[in-house]
């Protein structure tokens, strides 16, 4: 062949090539057909970046779909109520430092082996200790030193002896330990590099059919060997969507999420709001993006007339007005979701209010010493503190803050980070008052008052820098270690209104999530209060996926 | 003056020259990603929040050698590559080697389909556009390249991005094949795969053909007024063997150069252009890990890209021996 003939057959073959992938008509994946027996076929949801569904660990969309590959002896309904899962009961000794819990009979793992109490009991165990423990992350040093020990007390009960009573227990231990077998797990020496068809074998009511590792595109197949019978959707795809909005419209995925600040475009949702074919279902607000102080800055961030000034300068109303488009609500000042059933009832609002916002300052010394506008230091100098962060949120939060602080007479610095070094400045404390976004508002109070606000306990970029209150950790440790909960909600209400008056940080504001869905696929999404697993919130809770049920089985 | 290297001699410069080169790489996308601010374990703690417990956390920077100073971290790092272990996601929990494999291959076909197709248009175009100097085309020619070049890669993907979505469903806007398609046939599979590559190669392809067809041109434009080419037409050579024998094979030589220096701009170019299209390249791949900053994903990405550049430039310097007989001796 010639050079010329050569040529002008790569010229024919990249042509051809292309017009015939342009001519040729849309690969489509199968259609849904008609659902027989009131089961549903198949539900599509837009694959999101995360881990490998590993039970060890996994994160992100990984960690959700390791909730529908693996069980936890407890697990949450539509109510946010704790209800019983793989165990079918569970009991307390009258002092709360033993919880027995009835494993139910006849489940079986993906691979056909039967899940008894030893598998239970080697779950928790495997997470106990190296390597299991730092790989899951999961179980800290404080809930393994009060453990005294798991044990299996019948063929079917398995009991946790500990030295004093775990309040959390039930959501955040039982609820998010993931059940893993024995047999494959025990010769499992390095659980971070343990991924593969076996390290997916569960006993959830799905299994992983597909997983691409490029697209994070998945598909899982019902189980229909469940203990709780085949599940009533028999297949959920992750489906790549650059745009969940836009891939609903399209057909392509069956349900979106439209729940966080950046999703939130004015009439955005209209379309689907008023198409007959969609549904939506909303939630309580669980995310926020909160204002935090850095007490170990000194003065005036360890003052705390400063922190609340600042909150009556901030219009936060206003914020929800302008940056969610009025579809959320305004923070608690005490650091919980307004809709948490752990919100005390009396705390400070920190309305719009310049002149008290004045007032405080001027009290604090923190005066317009040269007539510029501006407030300076009781001694004169300058005072410019810098407001940081993320660019992975919307940069009109710091904008507002900024302009509302102006109007009572503080000059801030606006400082952007890239994300990662946003939550890396958060994490170490270099920062002097930082805006943050996370989650977790409604479930269990435990993380966001004790955790946050203990300085012993565990780091954590939202952790309220230099806040030491010794009534805050008498407090913290008080509501943790109780069984009585009633007496749990009221110290947790307290804890709220210290930390409210207090203010190391200040919640701003919370926008309402929206699950937007095609109704004729299946119509019995909810977001489930508190999240499930982990930390998780959104749509994919298994249990409406397993019953097809708000609650109940 | 010395006697003229050998090719072999050739050779074996160009080897060491490249082997320096891929050594320097190698400490660099080592180092780059720790000089970045940001912690590769932080992202762990939003998911699972424990694992920031001192009591555990020491157990994970152990596990991915994050514990040591940097001269063992290196030390560990280059053991592993000896080994051909390019490690774990600390991420994704997956091996490093897996999401290579999952990835690069989308790349090369995206590379490899933009750089075909863009050096066979600048080639036929600039040649043409060049031979007919002055005439219709080569006003076309030169209009239209200067007016896509100054545009950047990831505005003209954005602006297919726009035009596909205002077509419909004609072509895919997105990812590199349709999601759990069953296919009738092998053909209708590479179909699909030809379908979803279109727009970004076009994007790619777009870029890279109005930066060379000038060259092209330029260069048989300068051929044109040769003495041998005056020469080869007062023999009477048919047009054909003119054109591409003897104007257009002295036009590739600085073509030929050209699209080796254009090999770092065409891996750049792919990474916007896959995250445009949101095509599972490593373009998609690097992004996240830099979000993430994992650390392992992002020595195996820059090393893998890096390699791709340099083994682009090492294919072009032989093709540029095989073109030009001076160089192979000079």
């Amino acid at each position: 062949m010639t050079r010329a003939t050569g040529l002008r057959s790569v010229v024919a073959a990249v042509a051809f090539a292309l017009v015939a992938g342009a001519c040729s008509t849309s690969t489509e994946p199968p259609s849904a057909p008609a659902q027989g027996d009131g089961r549903v076929e198949r539900v599509r949801v837009a694959a999101r970046p995360g881990s490998y569904p590993t039970p060890i660990g996994a994160r992100r969309q990984g960690q959700l779909q390791s909730t529908l590959l693996f069980d936890t002896l407890v697990w949450k309904d539509s109510t946010g109520d704790v209800i019983p899962w793989l165990a079918s009961s569970w009991a307390r000794s009258p002092d709360g430092t033993e919880i027995t819990f009835t494993i139910r009979d006849g489940v079986r793992w993906h691979d056909g082996m039967p899940l008894t109490v030893d598998d239970v009991v080697f779950s928790y165990q495997y997470l106990m200790k190296p390597p299991g423990q730092a790989a899951a992350g999961i179980l800290g040093a404080v809930f393994v030193g009060n453990l005294q020990e798991v044990v299996a007390v019948a063929p079917d009960q398995v009991v946790f002896r500990m030295k004093r009573p775990w309040a959390p227990f039930l959501p955040q231990i039982a609820g998010i330990v993931r059940i893993i077998p024995k047999h494959i797990w025990e010769t499992v020496t390095d659980p971070i590099a343990f991924t593969g068809p076996q390290a997916t074998i569960g006993s959830g009511p799905y299994k992983l059919e597909s997983y691409d590792l490029a697209t994070f595109s998945a598909a899982l197949v019902a189980n229909n060997d469940y203990f709780l019978g085949p599940p009533h959707v028999r297949r959920i795809e992750f489906v790549p969507a650059a745009d969940q909005l836009l891939a609903l419209q399209q057909g392509d995925i069956d349900a979106a999420d439209a729940g966080t600040e950046d999703q939130l475009p004015e009439n955005a949702l209209a379309p689907f709001l008023q198409d007959p074919r969609f549904g939506s279902v909303g939630g309580p607000p669980e995310w926020n993006r909160a204002l935090h102080f850095n007490l170990t800055k000194g003065f005036p961030f360890d003052d705390k007339r400063f922190r609340q000034a600042v909150a009556y300068a901030i219009d936060r109303d206003d914020m929800v007005k302008r940056i969610l488009f009025g579809q959320g609500v305004v923070g608690s000042s005490g650091g919980l979701s307004p809709a948490s059933p752990w919100i005390a009832p009396d705390l400070p609002p920190y309305a719009h209010d310049g002149a008290k916002a004045d007032a405080l300052l001027d009290q604090i010394g923190l005066k317009d010493a040269d007539d510029d506008g501006v407030r300076d230091l009781p001694d004169g100098r300058p005072f410019v503190p810098e407001l940081q962060t993320s660019a992975q949120f919307s940069p009109k939060t710091a904008e507002l803050i900024s302009e509302y602080l102006r109007q009572v007479g503080l000059s801030v610095t606006i400082r952007t980070l890239e994300a990662a070094a946003a939550d890396d400045s958060a994490f170490a404390g270099t920062y002097e008052m930082t805006l943050l976004g996370y989650g977790a508002l409604g479930g269990d109070p435990d993380l966001l008052l004790r955790v946050r606000h203990t300085p012993a306990a565990i780091n954590l970029p939202q952790k309220s820098k230099g806040y030491d209150n010794p009534e805050v950790v008498a407090l913290g440790e008080q509501q943790l270690f109780t069984a009585d909960d009633s007496s749990r909600l009221a110290t947790v209400q307290q804890l709220q209104r210290i930390v409210a008056e207090d203010l190391p940080s200040l919640s701003l504001y919370l926008p309402e999530p929206q699950l937007i869905f095609v109704k004729d696929v299946f119509d019995g999404w909810y977001l489930t209060p508190g999240g499930f697993g982990t930390v998780l919130s959104g749509a994919l809770n298994k249990h409406a996926l397993v019953t097809g049920k708000k609650v109940g089985f | 003056m010395g006697p003229l290297p050998t090719p072999s001699r050739r050779a074996r410069r160009l080897l060491a020259h490249y082997g320096l080169t891929v050594a320097a790489v190698v400490v660099l996308v080592f180092a780059l990603p720790r000089a970045m601010p940001g912690d590769p374990l932080a992202f762990l703690r939003a998911d699972n929040p424990e694992s920031v417990d001192p009591a555990v956390l020491h157990d994970l920077q152990a596990y991915y050698g994050l514990d040591r100073p940097l001269v063992g971290q290196l030390g560990h790092f280059l053991a592993r590559l000896g080994h051909g272990d390019l490690g774990i996601s600390i991420g994704r929990r997956v091996p490093v080697r897996d999401l290579l494999q999952a990835h690069l291959p989308w790349t090369l076909l995206l590379i490899g389909a933009s750089l075909a197709l863009s050096s066979v248009l600048s080639y036929l175009l600039g040649c043409a556009a060049g031979w007919r100097r002055g005439r219709p085309l080569d006003r076309l020619v030169v209009m239209a390249s200067s007016a896509v070049r100054p545009i950047p890669t990831y505005a003209l993907a954005s602006l297919l991005l726009l035009g596909g979505a205002v077509t419909g469903r004609l072509l895919p806007l997105g990812g590199a094949r349709t999601p759990f398609a069953h296919y009738a046939s092998p053909f209708a599979e590479i179909a699909d795969v030809a379908r979803h590559l279109v727009l970004p190669v076009t994007a790619l392809a777009s870029a890279l053909v109005a930066s060379q067809v000038l060259l092209v041109r330029n260069t048989m434009v300068s051929t044109l007024g040769q003495d041998y080419m005056v020469l080869a037409r007062a023999k009477g050579l048919p047009l054909r063997l003119l054109q591409h024998r003897h104007a257009g094979r002295n036009a590739l030589l600085p073509f030929v150069t050209s699209v080796g220096l254009q090999a770092g701009f065409l891996v750049g170019g792919a990474v916007f252009v896959e995250t445009v299209f949101s095509y599972p390249g490593m373009g998609t791949l690097v992004l996240r890990a830099v979000a993430s900053r994992d650390y392992p994903v992002l020595e195996a990405t820059f090393l893998a890209l890096a390699l791709v550049v340099l083994t682009l430039n090492l294919f072009v310097d032989l093709l540029y021996g095989r073109l030009d007989p001076r160089a192979r001796t000079g």
